[in-house]
């Protein structure tokens, strides 16, 4: 996606960084006195969340940089803490809750890093394990050819005991990183999903052999990997295509070196699925088997869901059985038929995520749990 | 309402042939004469004087559409009215009294209210008048709703009609709209024959659309491949049975894992044989795998009895069958 218009609040105007950026984005610059002046502009036009995707506003986080991932209720939540570099993303992923959770959406990055890192070394000090990530309001590397913030952020988490920053990505923007010292603090993850998934529902993004590929070389340049089937996307013959994904991707990544890996299936709440629809008339993907799930929004039928996973969940253990796997927002009934155990029975997926963790980034496994965790602000995000 | 209206306006008798009515600048009812209405001004005359506007080749109503219509087909030559110089009130004015005329008689059904609607806007300089001009007429018309009023009108035809007939909802109309025309005849269609609830109109269309788009397909044909003409010619159904077995066939085909799952779900709780007062629910869509027995007793030993039975259950095969959620393969 192009970016036509560059919205700079007064407060960052003069920060090195926004001059940075305004200079490799070849785009109209306004100085906004108040950022509602950028909201009206984008809701102006009939199609918002579009033309959210050609502006991007560059301006400081005003609230926590760090925030902890509410979950959802009645779903297991893996206790995961938010870093909020900005928000909005220049892909066009059909299923992409971001299109109805800003209102409206528009392309916002934050500048004012030194914050950002004064609250991160705030976390590194409090003493338990963190798994940190930007990847929840945005992509974490699309920022990448503009301003190297990831990079800058693999900096600041390297040789840390007690934090690993994941990067998590549908982009091939990883030639930032590859020559860092990141002493593997970074893990670097990819959605993954079926060629014909990312093909119909996901627009703007990397193909599945790029990712692999991408996923490969920063595998060489030592980092571990996590990847994500999430959402995954229920249509006939589906199970085979993940299965596939599973070969293609072992092929070319080492298990031992993949510290984790997430399957979650589509869901959504209702209102998501207007724009869905209008935004993305030819993806079909609102018209599966659901069904309204306990927290209210709309989910596979269960059993569907199970049969999905098993067969993913299969694939995987038959190339890579030592993994750890793990669902995101499922319950015990999932957990136990796909898994053959509940995240309680193995110390909660907390504990298990951060042994995944320690072990493959070399935290110290001791920072598990060790103190009680710090109440971290818990703002809204959106529902995963 | 313009004070003089009244004063200005001649009672005069004038013959019908005079009147032009294909002018409909000021219809707002879409009915026609009654039979009823035909025989009261064959028998009494008319009581009520219709409203008429001088033109230079004759006469246009703006009250009385029916009242003329029912004098031309008695064949009168001579019908009172009153009547009004030419370009004398304003056309926007004269547009309120017909409305209000209505609005007054009985009310307005959506599609008169959507016409009522159209030509108050054709004729405002500044739409944000319209809530204030309607209110002064007698019908409460928000932004919102003139919004939708307008797309009503947009509407083809047949779904115009269904609405005016009262068969559908706007809701269902709008959903229609969507469609192109063939899908949106044989739909409605559908609907005049069976006529089913709004909320069933509404739950098979949404079910139709999606497999529409999951078959890629037209909606015509996605009820071809469904068993839709045999359950409509089928003359052993009465209506409500039609409806009934098209919803199923329908859902079926929506949701065919969910739809095979309870059916095993219903078959299974047939074979538990339940009592009378003991009933076996299972949560909202299967999501939650807790499943609750709702027991009615009006004894202890009714109680007894059925505690009994439930202890039992527990370790028939088909209970069993029912706690493994287990969906077959196709
Ligand atoms: S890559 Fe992620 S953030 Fe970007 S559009 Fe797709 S789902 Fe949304």
């Amino acid at each position: 996606m192009k970016i036509r218009k560059l919205y700079i609040d007064p407060q960052v105007k003069d920060y090195p960084e926004t001059a940075g950026i305004s200079a490799r984005i070849k785009a109209g610059q306004i100085v906004v006195a108040d950022p509602d002046e950028v909201l009206r502009d984008i809701r102006s036009g009939n199609n918002p969340e579009t033309a959210g995707k050609h502006s991007l506003f560059i301006t400081r986080n005003k609230g926590p940089f760090i925030r902890k991932c509410p979950g959802t209720s009645h779903y297991t939540c893996c206790d995961y803490h938010i870093l909020h570099i900005g928000a909005y993303c220049t892909m066009d992923c059909s299923y992409c809750i971001l299109q109805a959770y800003f209102h409206p959406p528009v392309l916002t990055l934050f500048v004012n890093f030194r914050e950002m890192t004064d609250q991160l070394e705030t976390l590194f000090s409090s003493g338990p394990m963190y798994r940190t990530g930007t990847g929840e309001f945005t992509d974490s590397l699309i920022w990448e050819p503009v301003y190297p913030l990831a990079s800058h952020l693999v900096n600041l988490f390297s040789g840390r005991d007690n934090a690993v920053l994941e990067l998590k990505t549908k982009t091939v923007a990883t030639q930032g990183l590859l020559g860092l010292d990141h002493r593997r603090n970074t893990i670097v993850s990819w959605s993954l999903n079926t060629e014909k998934a990312i093909r119909e529902q996901e627009r703007g993004t990397a193909s599945l052999d790029d990712r692999i590929h991408a996923a490969a070389e920063c595998q060489l340049r030592g980092y571990p990997l996590g990847f994500h089937f999430d959402p995954m996307i229920w249509y006939p013959g589906c199970e085979a295509d993940y299965a596939r994904v599973v070969r293609k991707l072992f092929r070319r990544i080492d298990p031992g070196n993949v510290v984790w890996i997430s399957m979650g299936s589509f869901r959504f709440m209702t209102h998501l699925q207007e724009i869905i629809e209008r935004r993305h008339p030819r993806s079909d993907i609102v018209y599966g088997e659901f069904i309204r799930g306990q927290d209210g929004k709309m989910r596979y039928f269960k059993p569907l869901r199970i049969r999905l996973y098993r067969a993913l969940a299969e694939a995987i253990r038959n190339l890579a059985p030592d993994v750890t796997l793990y669902f995101c927002m499922e319950d015990d009934e999932v957990w136990g038929k796909v898994l053959g155990y509940t995240p309680d029975q193995s110390g909660g997926l907390p504990s298990i995520l951060d042994a995944s963790a320690a072990r493959h980034c070399g935290l110290d496994p001791n920072r598990i749990l060790e103190f009680p965790r710090n109440p971290v602000d818990t703002l809204p995000v959106p529902p995963v | 309402m313009p004070n003089g209206l009244n004063a200005d306006a001649r009672e005069m008798r004038v013959d019908p042939a005079d009147i032009d009515v294909l002018d409909e600048r000021y219809r707002v009812s879409l009915s026609a004469a009654s039979p009823e209405l035909i025989e009261s001004i064959r028998t009494l005359g008319v009581i009520t004087p219709p409203l008429l506007e001088r033109t230079p080749a004759g006469f246009r109503i703006v009250c009385g559409f029916k009242r003329i219509q029912a004098c031309m087909q008695l064949s009168l030559n001579q019908v009172s009215a009153r009547v009004l110089a030419y370009g004398r009130v304003p056309e926007i004015d004269l547009l309120r009294i017909a409305i209000a005329d209505n609005a007054l008689k009985g009310g307005l059904n959506l599609m008169e209210a959507a016409a009522a609607t159209g030509k108050l806007m054709a004729r405002l300089e500044d739409e944000k008048d319209l809530p204030d001009t309607a209110a002064a007429a007698g019908i409460r018309i928000t932004p919102d709703l003139a919004r939708k009023y307008l797309r009503l009108q947009s509407l083809p035809e047949t779904i115009q009609r269904m609405v005016y007939h009262d068969m559908t909802s706007m809701k269902v109309a709008f959903e229609l709209g969507t469609l192109n025309q063939q899908d949106g005849d044989t739909l409605a269609n559908l609907i005049e024959t069976l006529r089913p609830t709004t909320s069933q109109q509404l739950e098979m269309l949404t079910h139709l659309k999606a497999l529409s788009a999951l078959q890629q397909s037209s909606v015509s044909n996605v009820l071809l491949r469904l068993p839709a003409t045999p359950i409509l010619e089928d003359e052993r159904l009465d209506r409500k049975a039609k409806i009934h077995h098209l919803r199923r066939e329908i859902r079926k085909a929506r949701y065919p894992h969910l739809a095979r799952f309870e059916t095993a779900f219903h078959i299974n709780r047939e074979k538990l044989d339940l009592p009378p007062g003991l009933s076996l629910i299972p949560s909202p869509g299967f999501e939650n795998p807790a499943y609750t027995f709702a027991l009615e007793f009006e004894t202890c030993g009714e109680l007894a009895q059925k505690a009994d039975y439930l202890g039992v259950l527990s370790n028939h095969p088909a209970m069993r069958e029912i706690m493994k959620r287990e969906i077959e393969d196709t």
